[in-house]
């Protein structure tokens, strides 16, 4: 176990090379710079704003100094919030997006694993029509949608909930609804799916056999390989949250990263980015880890020893 | 990463309550004894996962949607409207604006002397000045400032307002040293300052924030971060509390401020909101006072606001036009520009698309701009656009090249640009019977292609940094680099040189108006539509302070809530 942990934790170096080699790259052929705008500055000055960021230096060169002050742990400044640098934007930012994430996934999962519950388990009857058609329909409304629809009844209309901004727990209700919506309906139809499945299997039967209750049968030998298919979802799904939503964020106005990694591509503030997808890049690769370390914990059938 | 898995287990154990296989006995009773602790355990967590979220600082006496976060809030970066208005709040230079008329007054300075050749501006400080932690602030404070936004080294994009100084453009570009710049300490409440030319704006300039003072102690210490400095020493009326990054700025009243009964409030909440709809959403629901910015209007709501009271519109120094690539054929010719002019008809854009936004724009120069009377301009007239069009060796269009108009996204999500892309199309469709094809681009790429000429045709607008019709007429001056036209004119370059060395105001407005006929009625590298007009949402009733003016500036201390309305809202 501590051996694969750690193969796979070396295993992580490599692939971020590869990927700060590949967005570096990218964000460069992109055209139009970081400081074009409506108003054009003199040559002399466009220099100068050059050679405070190094951008006047040849690509490797400034691919170089980049790498040598991320092993420092410094992602750079940013380009457009001249006086932040990406390191102060993801520990302002990640916090609020972690939060919001966790708690639309703790959302996510209470509604679909219940829905997906109680579908599968009363498999042909109207309940399960409706469930599916709920499911379905979850996933099938985006959040754009969602979010305002959600503000419009619930906070200007009825007054229940703040129309913005996050600062009670309040603020987070509608946004974590409008987030987690999506995941629920798509947790639930692999919960159902997975539920279904175990219940047919033969081990059930024998269980059955041997006269276990109903209720043993389904939470101590249906459930923990149901929710594998569920498991393996999260690890993406929350490197996803994580990194926070840009629909959400801008809806709600809640100051995640999420705004950050899609304007920072639009304003060609290079190490933005870069470091947004470095980070979205560690967080996807621990969880993904982790996943594979949950597997080995739930399922008797995988043995990392 | 053990925080999700403790929590995915607290989860997956509260899960054991949840439904037995119905059928049996009672599944519906127990699936619904399942959910409620799964409910609450969800409940719970949230409470305990959001509870640092409430904070424990006083309410705002004002709570101010200012437009997309700011870039930064340091005077010798910032360009923005946004920015501008939380920087003049924290750093005053020499003069600052008159919020009723927008007109330049006496700030750091009390009063300034100028020489007969006015060439030489002597200023003299208030002698009660402190930063707003306590030390004195002097004039070496005011010429360190100046010098440090022209220094290459500070890269600062507005830099060329200083360039009216003495050895300020050589300084920037790094062929002088500081020493040589035209800024002088005579004593610590005195201040000469020498120019080039004798330009009548001057005043104006040292009202633009990129003169604001800074603190340098800080600055040396700190480098680029001077501003995550606590306390950070700030000369203005407000002091920062916090500035966090696209969630809150918040302000506290400067107490060592010159003006000590100066604000009429003791906190400010400035929420850096680029979406019109959060804008208004948070207006109407109260958790907001006042929304100033012309890009956070809903424009489908546009129609039904104006109705209100609470909707305020005025007249703005903004101008939006389009520009011709006077390097390419056929728009080399000044009569296909002329042509392509007065094709157009801007009432019908005005009406149809702009509505209360905007202004009919003949000219280029926006009405109401201090000492100038601008020409007329060109008007409406298909018939002389063919006429013009046909002597240019087009007649009825024939044999007219395709041409294509280049505009971008607009900001706000309205579609203006295109709107308007696709009327004018039309016209010139319709009156020239020539076609002109729409190109789309993305911001960046956008004016990466207007300034490398990479276009035929392509929208524009222009936003004066001070009430003088030079911030405008400047920009079309064959070295300018927001010319982005091509178009190169000795005439007009002559007539804004010599009107800026003018010391006689009215010889100045001919001499301007003069210029500006050359760019509007006879050469035509650019062609006005329409001119822009500021529009900012508050409440009369319980919001005061606020004045509508040319320059769309609001100085933040001015703004006060009416006691009546004042109530325990966070």
């Amino acid at each position: 176990m501590r051996k694969l942990i750690i193969q796979r934790l070396l295993g992580i170096v490599p692939v971020l090379l590869l990927i700060s080699v590949a967005s570096f790259l990218l964000v460069k052929v992109a055209p139009g710079g970081p400081f074009a705008s409506d108003r054009n500055v003199s040559p002399e000055i466009a220099r100068n704003l050059e050679a405070k960021y190094h951008l006047d230096e040849p690509a490797w060169k400034q691919f170089l100094r980049y790498m040598g002050n991320l092993c420092r742990g410094d992602l750079g400044p940013s380009l457009k919030y001249r006086n932040h640098t990406v390191n102060d934007v993801i520990a302002q930012g990640l916090p609020v997006s972690i939060l919001l994430g966790l708690s639309s996934y703790l959302f996510a999962l209470g509604l679909g694993l219940s829905l997906g519950a109680f579908t599968a388990l009363r498999r042909g009857s109207w309940q399960e029509h409706f469930g599916s058609l709920f499911s379905l329909l979850m996933v099938c409304i985006p959040g754009f949608v969602l979010g305002p629809a959600l503000i419009m009844l619930f906070a200007v209309k009825w007054k229940l909930f703040p129309v913005a901004l996050l600062e009670s727990p309040w603020h987070l209700i509608l946004p974590t609804i409008t987030l987690g919506l999506f995941f629920a309906g798509k947790i639930s139809r692999l919960f159902r799916e997975g539920l279904r499945e175990t219940l047919t299997s033969d081990f059930i039967r024998t269980a059955r056999a041997k006269g276990a209750g109903e209720r043993l049968i389904l939470w101590r030998h249906c459930f923990k390989n149901a929710v594998l298919p569920v498991i393996s979802y999260s690890g993406p799904l929350l490197a996803d949250l994580f990194t926070g939503s840009f629909v959400v964020e801008n809806i709600f106005q809640i100051p995640g990263i999420g705004v950050f990694m899609v304007n920072g591509a639009t304003n060609r503030d290079y190490p933005m980015v870069v470091g947004l997808v470095l980070l979205y890049a560690v967080i996807l690769l621990i969880l993904n880890l982790l996943v594979d370390l949950a597997y080995g914990w739930l399922d008797p059938r995988v043995s990392y020893d | 990463m053990p925080v999700s898995i403790s929590v995915l287990k607290t989860f997956l154990r509260t899960l054991f309550f949840l439904p037995r296989i119905p059928g049996r006995n009672g599944g519906q009773e127990n699936l619904r004894r399942g959910l409620s602790p799964l409910l609450a355990a969800t409940g719970i967590t949230l409470v305990l996962v959001t509870g640092g979220c409430r904070s424990s600082e006083p309410a705002a006496d004002i709570v101010i949607v200012n437009g997309a976060e700011p870039e930064s809030l340091d005077p010798a970066v910032v360009t923005g409207q946004a920015e501008l208005r939380v920087v003049s709040a924290l750093f005053e230079g020499l003069t600052r604006s008159n919020p009723r008329t927008g007109d330049s007054e006496p700030a750091l300075a009390e009063s300034w002397f100028i020489s007969a050749d006015r060439m030489v501006y002597t200023f003299n400080l208030r002698t009660n000045l402190h930063w707003s932690t306590g030390e004195k602030l002097t004039a070496e404070d005011v010429r360190y400032s100046w010098l440090r936004a022209l220094d290459p080294v500070t890269a600062s994009s507005y830099a060329y307002q200083l360039f009216y100084l003495k050895n300020g453009e050589a300084f920037n570009s790094g062929r002088t040293n500081a020493g040589a710049v035209g800024v002088k300490v005579l004593n610590p409440w005195q201040l000469e300052v020498t120019l080039t030319q004798p330009s009548p704006f001057f005043i104006d300039i040292c009202t633009l924030p990129v003169t604001g003072v800074v603190p340098r102690w800080v600055i040396e210490k700190h480098g680029d971060r001077w501003l995550k400095a606590s306390p950070l020493p700030t000369s203005g009326a407000y002091e920062l509390v916090y500035w966090r990054i696209n969630e809150k700025i918040r302000l506290r009243k400067n107490r060592n401020f010159w003006e000590t009964a100066a604000a009429r409030n003791s906190y400010v909440d400035l929420l850096p909101v680029g979406v019109a709809n959060v804008a208004f959403n948070l207006y109407e629901s109260g958790a907001a006072d006042i929304v100033w910015d012309k890009d956070l209007i809903p424009s489908e709501l546009l129609g039904e606001l104006q109705k209100r009271p609470d909707f305020h519109t005025f007249n703005y120094l903004g101008s939006y036009f389009f520009r011709f690539n006077t390097t390419r054929y056929p728009l080399k010719d000044p009569r296909v520009r002329q042509a392509l002019a007065l094709a157009v008809n801007k009432e019908h854009i005005l009406q149809k698309i702009v509505k209360s936004g905007g202004v009919l724009a003949h000219h280029f120069t926006p009405p109401g701009t201090q000492n100038y009377q601008a020409p007329r301009g060109l008007r409406y007239s298909p018939g002389e656009a063919k006429r013009l069009l046909a002597e240019a060796g087009f007649p009825d269009g024939a044999d007219f090249p395709r041409l294509q108009y280049t505009f971008n996204a607009s900001s706000g999500g309205a579609n203006m640009h295109e709107k308007i892309a696709i009327e004018m199309q039309q016209m010139w469709k319709e009156v020239l019977n020539i076609n002109i094809e729409l190109r789309h681009l993305e911001s960046k790429v956008f004016y990466m292609a207007q300034n490398q000429l990479d276009y035929d045709i392509s929208r524009s607008s222009w936003i004066g940094d001070y009430n003088d019709p030079n911030t405008f007429l400047d920009i079309f001056g064959s070295n300018n680099g927001n010319n982005r036209t091509g178009w190169k004119n000795a005439g007009y370059d002559r007539l804004l040189a010599e009107a800026n060395r003018q010391v006689d105001p009215l010889v100045r407005k001919g001499l301007l108006r003069e210029a500006e006929e050359i760019l509007v009625e006879k050469e035509l590298p650019m062609v006005p539509l329409y001119f822009y007009v500021g529009v900012n949402y508050y409440d009369t009733n319980k919001v005061s302070g606020i004045f509508n003016n040319l320059i769309d500036v609001h100085p933040i201390h001015w703004i006060e809530k009416k006691v009546a309305a004042s109530g325990g809202r966070r």
